[in-house]
């Protein structure tokens, strides 16, 4: 069994009249890519792992005004293997100005003996809108998790927006009620885009308020952005949470207001579909999630992009203040 | 200057700075039957300091650097004197360093606790250990820079190392919840104080371990850095790129559950603590 | 930061800014329904703001809310850790920075009062954080109280002994609080009172207002840096 190092590329360019197509397409076993879709290619596993020792890169660069769907047929089972060194995956991702990245792999599950190392970094555009979903599970049913450690970097126009390590299998934050309590799996949802971008005239004081769910919460980050994060006792549970989270966070942010929005003060979703391995290769409808890729359909969600209102309808009572305060400098 | 004994002073929990109203996630770990005793409450401090408290001593070591070499820069400038060109240079860094803070921090409700704590102690500092450093930072983020950003500047100002800065960060960030399950579950002192001595040493190793993530300087894989000339026209674009590549590798361990945990605390109308 | 003078009330610079006013006392003596009276018979002539420090923090704060004395806007909560005297006395950060809180957002105020949370015979405002300060004691607690003393009885710049109109019920002399309450005072002020029948605690109303007028001649009218509220006044309900 050697180490296995494998480098992977999908770029896009603009074509006529506003369409998106795939430039490149590069596999490099066992990173196979398949195109499913006029603007959707599907990551194949062709080869068990990763394992130690491998080293395996993706480079997503979704050129200005395209857009984008990664996906993966099934999850990634990261296994121990022979060598000293920790399996490495580095998915490198830009998204141009006006352009579309939406990137919802399966999870990553580390099996036991693992030593697994994910490196996000993902460049938006001043105006790029990105949909990025990571999971992970602790390990297969009823065996202790592997060792893994995620790192995600994420940048608008070069300033920070999120910079996150998830730590797993260390004994500092295994079973610590501050950071994973009894939870099987981590999961976490950026959706990101002008459309998220706080008011341009914030209450310096007070931040905008999260939707919180029983296990999920959806996260308004400082930038143009929320992160819906979420705990689940299996792969199962976090997908669901997930994704209510995920529609929770298609719906601008609160306001700031005296606390956070209970779940149950937003329209339940439709319940939601068990994850899907591979949904069918057509052009229709966006697929569960891709939802909150757009701007909400509501009246002010298309002057929002211009002004960086927010859209009307999601103020939480008691706030008349704050809104007032945010309307004019 | 030894900063050993202004670090004591700093990480006192009598420094007046509001710091005895944050319970750090416990209050609503309490509520909701999360942290019940000394073990359930062992296994917090442990995963908080391996946390937020690695996170805080990182972004504190950072700041203390940096307030160190704007004092340098600043030298022979009496504090509350007009700034000269290297103090209005500090702004936009420092506005830079709370950024990289706030990217860390995905929760809003704890933002805005880090941010009031970062007020507190700002406001109580600059009357303690006055400094041209802690009049730049005020002035770079007035609604209140994030507590280990404060706490780094202001260990800086009192003459502490960023080593300090880091203890003091990882040292608050476990014992400010201690005490709030003393006062919440009532809890021997006396066992809860054990758990923290015996945490003494991974304090020392996340001290170690913040300051060293500030001489990793990964490159960033190519990650774009800004390049906004109008912010410091003429000045030394290079010094603040410099600052910058420093910052990103820094970590940013999170902590789901204390991101859950704080939003939760919020909805609470019976709560005792501001976090 | 300018607070570096020798004043006998050492709090932050007083020049153009609102008096701020504590007040304090055991749980139960009428604080939270002392402020509501305040703000009633205030609101109309005083632009006015509310810190309230509770152990149930936001109780307090409701209380005022659904008595509709103040736009609940102008009333701040602070969380004080359980420990309502650290709040008010030996770390007043908390407090201060919800008083300038309330100055940015609303001022200039005349009037910020601070309601410590309930606590003992001991928990007296560090002049810091309050220029003046009213403890409030009830008749119910017995009337040996104010010959008992301790700092909030004795240095409070007025001593309020409420719920005047149970004294026949619980056996209280109000003669014997009042002589008591002179002697360990020395000539400090004493008002008696029932809220409960006083709606707007008039004479207590008074003697703020008095404080008000004083401390605006001796520091100035309070700035105008903010941009004018048009909601100012207490909302009429």
């Amino acid at each position: 069994m050697t180490a296995v190092t494998a480098r992977a590329l999908i770029r896009t360019e603009a074509a006529s009249g506003g369409r998106t197509r795939l430039e490149t397409l590069r596999s490099d076993p066992p990173l196979t890519l398949r195109q499913t879709g006029p603007r959707r290619v599907h990551l194949v596993s062709t080869g068990a792992g990763p394992l130690r020792g491998d080293r395996l890169e993706l480079g997503v660069d979704v050129a200005p005004g395209t857009s984008l769907e990664v996906r993966s047929v099934g999850a990634t089972l990261v296994l121990p293997g022979l060598a000293d060194t920790p399996s490495v995956m580095v998915v490198r991702a830009r998204v141009g100005a006006g352009a579309t990245l939406h990137f919802s792999p399966e999870p990553t599950v580390l099996a036991a003996g693992c030593a697994h190392r994910l490196v996000v970094r993902l460049s938006l555009a001043e105006d790029a809108t990105v949909f990025w979903r990571e999971e992970i599970v602790f390990g297969r049913h009823g065996e202790r998790p592997g060792r893994g450690h995620a790192r995600f970097d994420v940048t608008v126009a070069g300033r920070p927006l999120l910079r996150q390590d998830l730590l797993v299998g260390e004994e500092a934050v295994d079973g610590s009620p501050a950071v994973y309590g009894d939870a099987r799996c981590v999961g976490s949802t950026l959706i990101a885009g002008p459309a998220w971008a706080p008011p341009a005239v914030p209450d310096v004081k007070r931040e905008r308020r999260a939707v919180l769910g029983d296990g999920w919460a959806a996260l308004p980050l400082a930038g143009p952005g929320v992160q819906v994060c979420a705990l689940g006792s299996d792969a199962v549970q976090l997908r669901e949470r997930l994704r209510r989270g995920e529609q929770a966070a298609a719906i601008a942010p609160p306001p700031p207001g005296p606390a956070a929005t209970r779940a149950s003060a937003i329209p339940a979703p439709a319940p939601p579909a068990t994850p899907a391995p591979a949904p069918p290769a057509t052009s229709a409808p966006a697929p569960p999630g891709t939802s909150a890729l757009v701007p909400p359909a509501t009246p002010g969600a298309a002057s929002a992009r211009a002004s960086r209102a927010r859209a009307p309808g999601a103020r939480s009572a008691g706030d008349s203040r704050a809104e007032t305060g945010r309307l004019g400098p | 200057m030894d900063g050993d004994a202004a670090l004591l002073l700093l990480s006192d929990s009598r420094l007046p700075a509001g710091g005895h109203a944050h319970s750090g996630g416990v209050e609503e770990a309490v509520r909701l039957g999360e942290v019940t005793g000394t073990g359930d409450l062992a296994r917090f401090l442990r995963g908080r300091l391996a946390t937020a408290g690695l996170v805080t001593a990182a972004l504190a070591a950072a700041a203390c650097e940096l307030a160190a070499a704007d004092r340098e820069l600043g030298a022979g400038l009496d504090p509350g004197a007009p700034p000269e060109n290297g103090a209005a240079d500090g702004v936009p860094l420092w506005r830079r360093l709370d950024a990289e803070a706030d990217a860390r921090t995905a929760s809003p409700a704890q933002r805005e606790a880090a941010r009031t704590q970062g007020r507190l102690l700002l406001r109580t500092a600059r009357r303690m250990w006055p400094s041209a450093a802690l009049d730049t930072l005020a002035r770079a983020v007035p609604e209140g820079p994030h507590h280990p950003v404060a706490l780094g500047a202001v260990a800086a100002s009192a003459g502490c190392t960023p080593r300090q800065a880091a203890l003091a960060a990882a040292y608050t960030s476990v014992t400010g919840p201690a005490t709030a399950a003393v006062r919440l579950l009532g809890l021997d002192p006396v066992t809860v104080h054990r758990l923290l001595a015996d945490l003494a040493p991974a304090l020392g190793d996340t001290a170690r371990a913040a300051c060293a993530s500030l001489d990793d300087a990964v490159p960033a894989d190519g990650e774009p850095d800004e390049c906004r000339a109008e912010e410091h026209p003429g000045r030394q674009p290079g010094r603040h790129a410099a600052w910058r590549a420093r910052w990103r590798a820094l970590p940013g361990h999170s902590a789901p559950a204390l991101d859950l945990l704080a939003e939760g605390h919020l909805t609470n109308p019976m709560k005792l603590f501001v976090s | 930061m300018g607070a570096h003078h020798d004043d006998l009330h050492d709090a932050a610079e007083p020049h153009g800014r609102a008096l701020r006013l504590g007040i304090g006392g055991p749980v139960g003596s009428g604080k939270t329904a002392l402020v509501a009276a305040l703000c009633r018979s205030l609101g109309p002539s005083l632009r006015l703001g509310v810190v309230t420090n509770d152990i149930y923090t936001t109780e307090d704060a409701d209380f005022l809310r659904r008595a509709g004395v103040i736009d609940p806007e102008r009333i701040l909560a602070v969380q004080t850790g359980c420990c309502p005297h650290t709040a008010i006395r030996d770390d007043i950060a908390a407090n201060l920075d919800a008083v300038e809180t309330l100055e940015e957002r609303f001022g200039p105020l005349d009037l910020v009062i601070v309601e410590s949370g309930g606590d003992n015979l001991t928990a007296t405002f560090s002049r810091g954080l309050a220029d003046r300060q009213i403890f409030v004691l009830d008749v119910s607690g017995g009337d040996k109280v104010p010959r008992k003393g301790g700092p909030g009885v004795t240095s409070a710049d007025l001593l309020v002994v409420n719920k005047t109109d149970l004294a026949p019920m619980v056996g209280a002399d109000l003669t014997v609080m009042s002589r008591d309450a002179a002697a360990v005072r020395d000539g400090k002020p004493v008002l008696f009172t029932s809220i409960r029948e006083d709606k707007g605690a008039h004479t207590v109303a008074e003697w703020v207002t008095r404080m008000v007028d004083a401390w605006r001649r001796e520091h100035g009218e309070p700035h105008r840096h903010a941009l004018p509220n048009a909601a100012q006044q207490a909302p009429a309900s």
